[in-house]
């Protein structure tokens, strides 16, 4: 570390950079550089952010003596590569979700960064929000007994600013690489190790038109049905799906368990809990949630565990986990039953 | 003062807020008046709860009641201490007092300048079964004392996996340190009642069970002015025990079984034995006393000793310099570890 902030450079500047940029310039990083595909494009980027230096070729990001850490937020199909890299220069990652195309690559990357003896952190933005947070301490505190049952829904209109999403090759897979991790690792970080699953999947669309007028056709599914069986006996359905018009805010989440329901992100609001007897009295409750900061919380954690304030939360090896529930529904979806999550 | 007391909880951060807002509520001698916490949304949890109003406003609820329980965040007790202090609004706080002693200078301080009634929460010091033991000593059964274990300890952090990191009390900012602060903060005063304070004190701690920035078990040595020795062991990874207290003396022995969370579950009664080496043909000798700690009203006591102390006029639990010391003892040993030297605890100046 040079004074006393992090300097950090960022490889990829698309969508999801200005979450990262945001909540990682809140939380205190000092970003050195970003490069995208084109200088220009990191440039454009650079800009508004303040960030001192712009490129088109991602090796000045990792050739840099004067950064401790890279964000690689990059498409899928380049993550295994790059993490390697990042790993061979001396550089800490932190690697946007899902972790890589399959469990092969999550473990090339896991061994390089070991062998280099650089942190490796997979980010996974939904622990981070303020109505997950609250129920992790909910949970901790057993409000709802035994847990039954959970319902979860990860549903968005499909991405329109790039193709690369619907292409097979690409991501792995489809929507349940893409879209449905999120939901997995949440599942799992709320409610611990999945071991089965089963799952049904579909392709319903054929054709994509993008927001530049583009037309994609995809090869990969962008529906899933999936069924979830914990370690804990638990039972946990989740759907994935790419052509919802409206109806969820990225997700949605109901838990049911013996003393009571919380509901996450529905028609009740951002948390709903109904658990008469730790409340001591029925009715639905929802505390006013108000925080939307959950880029600074996600950076603020990151730049603590590079810090060693905070341990390191595991989240390379829950990368790697989420990808190998990933590899179970399909292999599921093939065979059309129950399917063993493979050990890590 | 009029009955029932109007008491307010100040902050949810430490989780025995939710045992005292039971207490309140069940106590004839007080009502609940609201809830205040710096975090709006834990408030409101616990409002929802406890079926009382949640506070935004710390100095409209301070107006508004005759007493509160403080349950934040350590490092945030010399604060709200000051703020009811300054509202005239008697005080039941957590422990430990504090993380430093610049933070308890602050809050004797403003305690005596405003004369409200102040009591930091030792639930040992009301366990009947502790005065047993204290009686057994004093009054020379087992001999002149020569050396005391306590192993004082909980699975709390251990339970809580990954998420341990997240918890405030792994912060050391927030918290002042780990187990030993807060574990290690219960046997230090128990030492304290039973053999005064100590003269020097040397100390190991280590976090690599857990990880985490703080310590998660401790091992603490203190020495008396007379010869005696005394020994702490704690930790947040302990998932069994039975034993807690040793007192060794000349002529006999005295063990106290299941006064923490390692040993709550699993500690048999007589919870109180001893051995006397005059009655050696009796062996092992049991008290038939069961424990508060053992009971389920257990985190009641608090609470409910504050209530009569605030109604009878009777002397809180701990006074405000035995507070202090245990804290000094602690703070002691975390220096001792730190260094690796001993550390010669200095006698207790009155501020």
């Amino acid at each position: 570390m040079i004074g006393d902030r992090t300097r950090i450079g960022i490889i990829g500047a698309g969508f999801i950079s200005d979450y990262h940029i945001q909540g990682l310039q809140a939380a205190g990083g000092e970003i050195v550089i970003i490069s995208s595909i084109t200088e220009e494009s990191a440039l454009t980027k650079a800009k508004p952010y303040e960030i001192a230096n712009a490129t088109g070729d991602y090796r000045e990001v990792l050739d840099r003596q004067d950064i401790d850490a890279v964000l690689i937020l990059t498409p899928d199909f380049t993550h295994r590569d790059l993490a390697i890299q990042a790993a061979q220069a001396g550089k800490a990652i932190y690697l946007q979700k899902p972790m890589a195309r399959n469990s092969t690559e999550c473990r090339e990357i896991i061994a390089a960064a070991r062998q280099a003896g650089v942190p490796l952190y997979v980010s996974f933005m939904h622990r981070y929000f303020e109505e997950v947070e609250r129920t992790q301490e909910l949970l901790n505190e057993n409000f709802l007994g035994r847990i039954f049952s959970v319902r979860q829904r990860n549903a968005t209109a499909g991405a329109k600013w790039a193709s690369w999403f619907y292409k097979k090759e690409n991501v792995g897979g489809g929507v349940v690489m893409q879209l449905g991790v999120h939901g997995i690792d949440l599942l799992r970080f709320l409610f611990g190790d999945i071991v089965a699953v089963r799952a049904t999947l579909a392709q319903t669309k054929h054709e994509v038109v993008l927001a530049d007028g583009s037309v994609v056709k995809p090869d990969n599914e962008d529906l899933a049905l999936i069924t979830y069986r914990f370690a804990d006996g638990m039972i946990g359905n989740h759907e994935a799906i790419y052509n919802e018009v409206a109806g969820t805010d990225r997700f949605r989440m109901e838990i049911y368990g013996e003393k009571g329901s919380a509901w996450l992100r529905t028609e009740r609001g951002r948390l709903a809990i109904y658990a008469p007897q730790y409340l001591g009295h029925s009715g639905w409750f929802t505390p006013d949630l108000t925080s939307q900061d959950s880029g600074l919380r996600q950076h603020n954690h990151f730049l603590q565990m590079l810090s060693g304030e905070v341990p390191s939360d595991r989240s390379a090896q829950d990368g790697l986990i989420s990808i190998l529930v990933t590899e179970a529904i399909y292999r599921s979806a093939d065979s059309g039953s129950w399917v063993e999550v493979e050990q890590p | 003062m009029n009955i029932p007391l109007r008491f307010a909880i100040l902050s949810f951060a430490h989780f025995h807020a939710n045992f005292w807002a039971q207490a309140i509520l069940d106590s004839p001698m007080a009502e609940m008046i609201g809830i205040w916490d710096d975090d709006p949304v834990r408030g409101q949890v616990a409002a929802a709860r406890f079926n009382t109003s949640y506070w935004e406003d710390l100095d409209a609820l301070l107006a508004s009641c005759d007493a509160v329980g403080i349950t934040s965040e350590t490092v945030k007790h010399a604060d709200l201490v000051e703020r009811a202090a300054h509202a005239g609004v008697h005080i039941l706080l957590e422990k430990p007092l504090a993380t430093n002693l610049e933070e308890a200078d602050r809050i004797s301080r403003v305690v005596q300048e405003t004369g409200v009634t102040f009591m930091q929460n030792f639930p040992k010091r009301y366990d009947p079964v502790n005065d047993e033991l204290v009686q057994l000593v004093k009054s020379g059964e087992i001999g002149e004392i020569v050396m005391v274990r306590v192993r004082h300890g909980n699975h709390h952090l251990l339970d809580l996996g990954d998420q341990a990191s997240q918890i405030w009390y792994s912060q050391p900012q927030l918290s002042g340190g780990g187990a030993l602060i807060d574990e290690g903060i219960h046997a230090a005063d128990f030492l304290l009642r039973l053999l005064g304070y100590p003269q020097s004190v040397i100390a190991m701690t280590s976090n690599t069970a857990l990880g985490l920035p703080v310590d998660d078990s401790a091992m603490v040595i203190y020495k008396y002015a007379d010869g005696k020795l005394a020994e702490i062991a704690t930790s947040n990874t302990f998932v069994g025990a039975d034993e807690s207290v040793q007192i060794f003396g000349k002529r006999g022995t005295i063990i106290l079984s299941g006064v923490d969370m390692a040993s709550k579950e699993l500690a048999q009664p007589p919870f109180l034995r001893f051995f006397q080496q005059d009655e050696a043909s009796r062996g092992w000798q049991g008290s038939s006393l069961i424990p508060e700690f053992q009971k389920p009203e257990f985190h009641h006591g608090g609470p409910n000793y504050f209530l009569e102390c605030l109604l009878t006029g009777k002397p809180p639990i701990a006074t405000l310099d035995e507070s202090r010391m245990s804290l000094t003892m602690v703070l002691a040993a975390y220096r001792a570890a730190e260094t690796g030297q001993i550390q010669y605890i200095k006698p207790f100046s009155s501020h």
